[in-house]
């Protein structure tokens, strides 16, 4: 019986439409310069799932647009920014 | 082998810019020229703390022309990424030849950089030690920078920087230089003058 709940919920999650985030809003500390902030948009524009990169000093916020239904995990942006890009992230809002 | 050298020079010196460290895979090319002074390098950070490269500097030690080309090794020692600002200390280190008239030697340098930065105000100090066995010289500079105003990522970013350096073997041992610092996302250009009229010219790009 718990194989057959288990093969059931298996089934439905795969059919269940998935509500992927067109964008994520990372705030960034240390990102004073665009100097500096262009490693951060040069990392994330690699990445195939990313459409298109915003870089906001003002606010330190860097905005990632997603192509269709296509995302990248808060874990591997989070990843890229501080262990690549070399800041820190704040946090990561989904929109 | 001064052929290969001033091969490489050009080389370096119309290519990109450089910090010791960017980030992982970024590739900076860096291009400083004075009368008594130039730097050139290619450098690549295979790692966000470590980059490795190529430099070619070329320092007037009185009058003796010295032309220095090093394998460079930086790292990033360490990083504080602050709500409105970033610190950073850097070590640097690189072994080669130096180059003098008809001679050359082995040679090696060494240094660290120490900056302070938030969107209004940057400070950094550097010092350098270029050593082979004949020659031994120590080069300190301080800076500090305003931005006058606050630019956007996709804006001319201007800053207004006053550089002092010091090198115990220089004719004009000591320097002040006011500078203007430009940069354009990954382009830094900036150019000045001593107040001892020794004009002052830097390029650097990340890649």
């Amino acid at each position: 019986m718990l194989k057959f709940i288990l093969m059931l919920n298996l089934v439905f999650a795969g059919a269940a439409p998935t509500s992927l985030a067109k964008e994520a809003v990372v705030t960034v500390n240390g990102m004073v310069c665009s100097f500096c902030a262009q490693g951060i948009e040069k990392k994330l524009k690699a990445l195939p799932a990313v459409e298109s990169v915003g870089v906001d000093m003002d606010n330190k916020k860097v905005t990632v647009h997603f192509k269709d239904k296509q995302d990248v995990s808060d874990k591997d942006l989070s990843e890229l920014i501080t262990k690549e890009a070399g800041f820190a992230v704040v946090k990561i809002e989904r929109k | 082998m001064r052929g290969i050298l001033v091969v490489l020079f050009l080389i370096i010196s119309s290519g990109a810019g450089a910090h010791p460290v960017t980030y992982k895979d970024g590739l900076m090319v860096k291009s400083m020229f004075r009368e008594d002074m130039s730097e050139n390098s290619l450098t690549y950070s295979f790692h966000q703390r470590l980059a490795t490269g190529l430099e070619v500097d070329r320092l007037l030690l009185g009058n003796v022309d010295t032309t220095w080309a090093i394998a460079e090794f930086n790292a990033l020692l360490q990083r504080w990424n602050g709500e409105g600002s970033q610190a950073n200390i850097y070590l640097l280190s690189g072994a080669g030849g130096v180059f003098i008239k008809e001679h050359s030697e082995w040679a090696g340098k060494a240094g660290a950089v120490v900056d302070y930065e938030t969107r209004r105000f940057y400070t950094a100090a550097q010092y350098s030690h270029w050593f082979s066995e004949n020659i031994q010289t120590n080069y300190y500079v301080y800076r500090v920078g305003y931005a006058p105003f606050l630019a956007g990522y996709n804006d001319l970013n201007v800053w207004m920087v006053l550089q002092t350096d010091y090198n115990n073997d220089m004719r004009k041992n000591v320097q002040v230089s006011p500078i203007l610092r430009f940069y354009f996302k990954n382009v830094l250009w900036e150019f000045g003058s001593s107040l001892r009229g020794n004009f002052f010219g830097q390029f650097m790009v990340h890649m």
